[in-house]
């Protein structure tokens, strides 16, 4: 916008009102100074006029001297023009000595009907616009309602829905937006119906396979039938976790980030990885601990996965919390770092890599830390491999 | 093998119901099984169950509101099984009166670790309680949670959990290694097998003061590991 353009709704109400008052007035303008012209010469009225039969004193210069003659000739007498204060005389010489005295009031028009007028105009702009900002502020507080409600259906689709009050209009697109979260809670809800009773089929199947592998005599084809069941377990753990927005259903409570952090170092330690972490022994966040498990483990999944060896650190610097996952591995290309976001798109294109994975590490990852106030970043080291950072911007616990 | 047990599986599941039921028995318990909720009160009527083990998902009445009945009514120890974690955290924090719980699929060696440890909790001398208090650290042995004198959750690997629990079930006295391997994780091999000495110093780094010269698992020289503050349950 331009410079005169001001941003709030509130600010170019007030400014359009005020432009067209002013407007108004510039165009009532010639009229009202033509007006005020004739004004000024009813206002010169005559004070006085009596007849004298002396002279006008000496002391009356000729004010106007060529007045006076241009008077005298037109007359045929003798006149004399002075200025006595506020007013003019005119004397006129009759016969017989006598004079006759008129007494004008000739103040000049002062100045002051100008300042006066432009005093009246300020004073009225300076109303309208104080009423107008009133009113669009009333107008705005309603779009600002629209506003907050609709993020708080962004973060969360239960939440509680806009009171329909207001205005005639306001309650209607009040109701119009209910509707839509109503809609949309339906469709959410339908869908998480239908992905738990996949997921307790599947499950079910699942656990009888776990419980038949206890009979399976051979150790190495037990090994192997288990490692398979369980990364079907991960996969169908990661899909249905996407697929329900796990992220927002646990409650945040106040966890100690660290500790979290050496749980996982030691879980992927125990599952033969190498990871090693740096940073503080102990940092207290309110959080969701399991969601916050889960998108963390997922980067250090890839990392050990692409990248070998893991370097994981934690840092509270400047108020906000940030855990770098770190790789030797080969990074990835700078176009396909942003894509690696997407569900289902993996590192590897041929899709068929030993080591499982859905695709969907990432974008929980992501969704996770994006519930948290936070983020995930991906970039290349400058000494090679792949550095994420996953930012964190809950409240640190007292 | 001596019985140890009368245990009660409820599974809308036959096959999951034979096969856990057929594991079970082949570890020393007696099992009886149930389909639903009516199946369940039939055999609970019959008489001397010591724990039962139930599913989350039941058609009719529903695993949530059998457990808020189970516990309520007769005090029995109930392990709750469950197809999501999530799902098992908002059923003990909504506090159904579950003693603990496994998410499906779970490993039955782990099953028959949990039935023993509840087993041994509702048996014992001391009043059932979820809470474990010591040294200003509380642990939920319904939620398996940690936490600090301050309210902080420390999140536990599964393996330091067992473990804690283990010491502060038995306080005070002598425990040795492998006692503590055989409680905590029996004798299974395979990539999960870790040892106990490992467990021991992740655990005391997140609870000992000074982990190199811990005051809470204490080492006994040539006995094993002694948890050296009293623990306190509490409801």
């Amino acid at each position: 916008m331009k410079w005169f353009w001001p941003a709030t709704l509130a600010g170019r109400v007030a400014l359009l009102l005020a432009a067209a008052l002013i407007g108004i007035q510039l165009i009532t303008l010639p009229y009202f100074l033509r007006q005020r012209a004739n004004v000024v010469a009813v206002d010169s009225e005559l004070l006085s006029l009596e007849l004298r039969d002396r002279p006008p004193p000496d002391s009356h210069g000729d004010d106007h001297a060529e007045l006076a003659r241009r008077l005298s000739g037109q007359l045929q007498r003798q006149v004399a023009v002075a200025h006595q204060g506020d007013k003019t005389e005119v004397w006129v010489a009759l016969e017989r000595g006598s004079w006759l005295r008129l007494a004008l009031d000739t103040r000049t028009p002062s100045a002051g009907w100008v300042v006066h007028m432009t005093a009246q105009i300020l004073l009225a702009v300076l109303v309208l616009v104080v009423v107008s900002v009133l009113a669009a502020r009333q107008i705005t507080r309603s779009v600002r309602l629209f506003v907050s409600a609709a993020e708080r259906l962004g973060v969360d689709v239960n939440s509680p829905p806009m009171p329909e009050e207001g205005s005639k209009e306001l309650r209607q697109a009040a109701r119009v937006f209910n509707t839509m979260q109503r809609r949309l809670q339906d469709y959410v809800n339908d869908r998480t119906r239908m992905l738990a009773a996949i997921s307790h089929d599947l499950r079910t199947l699942l656990t009888r396979l776990r419980l038949r592998l206890e009979y399976i005599e051979d150790p190495e084809q037990r090994g192997r039938a288990l490692a398979d069941l369980e990364q079907m377990d991960a996969m169908l753990a990661s899909t249905l976790s996407f697929a329900r927005d796990d992220a927002n259903q646990e409650q945040p409570v106040r966890v100690d980030l660290a500790k979290l952090l050496y749980t996982l170092v030691d879980d992927f330690t125990d599952l033969g990885h190498e990871v090693i972490y740096r940073g503080p022994e102990s940092l207290t966040v309110v959080a969701r601990p399991l969601a916050l498990q889960r998108a963390i483990g997922n980067v250090l999944d890839n990392a050990v996965c692409y990248g070998g060896r893991a370097y994981l650190s934690l840092d509270s610097s400047a108020g906000q919390c940030r855990i770098f996952v770190e790789d030797d591995g080969p990074g990835l290309d700078n176009e396909q770092l942003e894509a690696m976001f997407e569900p289902f798109v993996r590192g590897d294109p041929a899709r068929n890599r030993g080591t499982g994975g859905t695709g969907l590490g990432l974008s929980i990852a992501r969704s996770v830390m994006r519930s948290h106030g936070g983020d995930v970043l991906l970039a290349n080291r400058p000494e090679g491999g792949l550095r994420v950072e996953l930012t964190l911007a809950a409240p640190f616990a007292a | 093998m001596s019985e140890r047990g009368h245990l009660l599986v409820v599974d809308d599941d036959a096959e999951i119901r034979t096969l856990l039921a057929d594991f079970l028995r082949e570890h020393g318990y007696r099992v009886s099984t149930a389909p639903d909720g009516p199946g369940m009160d039939q055999c609970l009527a019959a008489g001397d169950i010591d724990l039962v083990v139930l599913d989350l998902m039941l058609p009719g009445e529903d695993g949530l509101s059998l457990c808020r009945r189970l516990s309520g009514e007769r005090g029995l120890p109930i392990i709750m099984l469950t197809a999501v974690a999530e799902e098992a955290d908002r059923i003990v924090g909504l506090e159904m009166g579950a003693d603990d719980y496994l998410t499906k699929p779970f490993n039955p060696r782990e099953l028959l670790a949990r039935i023993r440890a509840v087993l041994r909790r509702a048996t014992g001398d001391a009043a059932r309680g979820h809470i474990l208090a010591f040294e200003g650290w509380r642990l939920d042995v319904s939620r398996h949670e940690l936490k600090r004198e301050d309210d902080t959750l420390v999140p536990l690997s599964a393996g330091e959990y067992r473990l804690l629990q283990v010491f502060v079930e038995s306080p005070q006295q002598v425990l040795s290694r492998d006692y503590l391997l055989e409680q905590t994780h029996g004798r299974e091999s395979g990539p999960y097998d870790r040892s106990v000495d490992i467990q021991l110093s992740r655990l005391r780094r997140k609870i000992e003061q000074d982990p190199r010269q811990p005051r809470i698992i204490k080492t006994i020289r040539g006995g094993g590991y002694m948890f050296a503050p009293p623990v306190v349950r509490r409801a």
